[in-house]
């Protein structure tokens, strides 16, 4: 055998874009736990629809804001919820037991691609693991409650698993304990999850709440989901919002990355 | 040829040049300068704490220097970290494989990240995992793994897309001794293809047989560097050892008979024997055991 590098060089494929590694192994751990996974994407969708819509909303009338029966409302927002638990969860998990446990991260970073490549395949990772929850959850939706799907509402669904993604990326890289992790999750994620607009409609909320729960990124994205999914037309201004938000989390994850030492 | 100073030879393939890395008021590695020509194998020995791993992982990019400049392959560590890359190979001192996947999924991961084509992929992955022998835990996952089949899988790994400059962190920690030997040849195998290769190591024994040069560093400071039959010969190519109330004492001469003459004058047992490179350490570097990291 020749194990030497010079008198050999190594043959080099071009056509498989650079962050596509990452996205194979994230596919291999897909196969291996997909049972699992889909049990885990259609539990606590089921929770929340069975508790909020069936359970709280048909005893308690909540007034809707334009309308629409509360199921309606509900639909959109578990999907939302669905997209952001399993696409930001699912990276930050990954990139926090890679960097901090396993020290596998480092062989990313050892590898000949750009930051920019890294960064994109954790993001893209995140986000076909959002997509898969979001769409386990309209599969079981379909049975319950009459909902018709269109482009614009699954383009709002990509877009929306891409920007969380890119929010899974920005806090996996900042964390460095397992408080952090916590305390990411206690003081971001669960009053995200609530405040959102995704149970309850943001006009529901205390009037002090109000306008701070639009500095979430997820707000505009139930929004969103909740406009085209009922075919209302396109609301550009939540589309631009959720891409700024997109934007946002790719320049500070991407200087992160970039400034990465130790 | 890129980034090479005028003073450097065109064979230099490492070159570090006054590079310093301070954690805030730990100074992991205080201004040390020196270059591997290539086709050498170059041991670095210290303490630990020494800065060793600091000064590796500044090598291969994942930690940036304070100060100074790092050289690999003509290219500048700062600026041309994609080349950089494409061109070395690392086995780092902790396991950091992906314990979910298999061995073999491992070295295909690997693969993939540097682009190695499919057809020799597979041939190549079959190979390094027969020479490191692993074919039969191939399909296992790592986890399942003990130390020395991970330490094993980590070289297999760094070999993969064949890198023209390997870094070795303590490649034979935890081996057996069969392994270990195993791993040597393959080092030497390696080179003898073209390989250079930067190691770090607390065996001596390991540095002694393998490494054209040696540098040795303390306290983040590099403090000799040479061959290891330079090092002894400054020390002196024999030695005398005796044992009295303060514990072993070592005197070095330049040739036997000054030795044996010096040794006749003790009253006490005394052993006359060849100098080695762990006798150039301990004298370099104190006697006393480390017990905390250097600050
Ligand atoms: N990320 C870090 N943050 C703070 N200090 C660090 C960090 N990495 C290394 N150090 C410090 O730098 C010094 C050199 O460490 P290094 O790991 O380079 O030593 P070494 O020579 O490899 O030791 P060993 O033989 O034990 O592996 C030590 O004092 C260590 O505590
Ligand atoms: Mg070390």
């Amino acid at each position: 055998m020749n194990l030497g590098g010079n008198s050999q060089t190594i043959r080099q494929f071009l056509w498989l874009p650079p962050w596509y590694p990452i996205i194979w192994e994230e596919l291999v751990y897909w196969r291996s736990k997909f049972w699992l996974y889909l049990a885990t994407y259609m539990l606590s969708p089921l929770i929340f629809l069975l508790s909020f819509g069936f359970g709280v909303g048909q005893r308690v009338r909540l007034i809707m804001p334009s309308g629409v029966s509360y199921l309606e409302f509900l639909v959109p927002g578990v999907v939302a919820l669905a997209l952001f638990n399993n696409g930001v969860t699912s990276v930050i998990v990954r990139m926090f037991y890679h960097r901090l446990h396993f020290y596998s991260f480092e062989a990313y970073r050892l590898a000949p691609v750009s930051t920019l490549s890294l960064w994109l395949g954790y993001a893209l990772s995140g986000m076909l693991r959002g997509l898969l929850a979001g769409l386990v959850v309209l599969g079981m939706v379909i049975f319950l409650v009459p909902i018709r799907l269109n482009w614009l509402f699954i383009g709002s669904m990509a877009l929306t698993s891409f920007c969380f993604g890119s929010f899974g990326v920005l806090i996996g890289l900042l964390l460095r304990s397992f408080d952090d992790h916590a305390l990411a999750t206690e003081f971001f994620l669960v009053p995200m999850t609530f405040l959102s607009g995704t149970l309850i409609p943001v006009e529901r909320l205390p009037g002090l709440l109000q306008p701070i729960v639009w500095l979430f990124p997820l707000t505009p994205v139930a929004q969103l989901l909740r406009t085209t999914l009922a075919g209302t037309g396109f609301p550009g201004e939540l589309a631009a919002m959720v891409g700024g938000w997109t934007l946002l989390f790719f320049l500070l994850g991407w200087f992160r990355l970039s400034r990465l030492d130790t | 040829m890129h980034g090479y100073g005028v003073s450097a030879g065109p064979s230099t393939v490492i070159r570090i040049e006054n590079v310093a890395k301070r954690y805030g008021n730990i100074t992991a590695v205080n201004g040390v300068s020196f270059s591997v020509e290539e086709g050498e194998i170059f041991g670095l020995l210290g303490p630990n704490g020494a800065g060793k791993t600091t000064l590796i992982r500044m090598l291969t990019t994942l930690t940036r220097p304070t100060a100074g400049e790092l050289f690999v392959a003509g290219y500048s560590v700062r600026k041309h970290q994609v080349e950089v890359k494409k061109r070395i190979g690392v086995v780092p001192q902790q396991n950091n494989l992906e314990r979910e996947l298999t061995g073999r999924q491992n070295l295909l991961l690997h693969a993939l990240l540097h682009k190695v084509d499919r057809a020799e992929r597979n041939q190549r992955i079959n190979e390094l995992l027969e020479y490191v022998g692993l074919q039969d835990r191939a399909d296992d996952r790592v986890q399942n793994y003990s130390g020395g089949m991970a330490r094993r899988l980590l070289i297999a790994r760094a070999l993969v897309h064949r890198p023209s400059i390997l870094f070795l962190d303590e490649p034979t920690i935890g081996l057996d001794p069969q392994t270990r030997r195993k791993i040597w040849d393959l080092i030497q195998i390696m080179n003898r293809d073209g390989v250079t290769v930067l190691l770090t190591t607390h065996y001596i024994e390991e540095a002694e047989s393998l490494c054209h040069r040696v540098g040795i560093i303390d306290y983040g400071r590099l403090i000799a560097l040479g061959t290891p039959s330079e090092l002894k010969e400054r020390l002196g190519n024999y030695c005398v050892e005796f044992l009295n109330e303060r514990g072993t004492e070592r005197h070095f001469f330049a040739t036997r008979s000054e030795a044996q003459e010096y040794a006749q004058r003790k009253d006490c047992d005394t052993v006359v024997r060849r100098t080695n490179l762990e006798d150039v350490f301990v004298e370099l570097t104190g006697r006393e055991v480390r017990e905390s990291d250097a600050s």
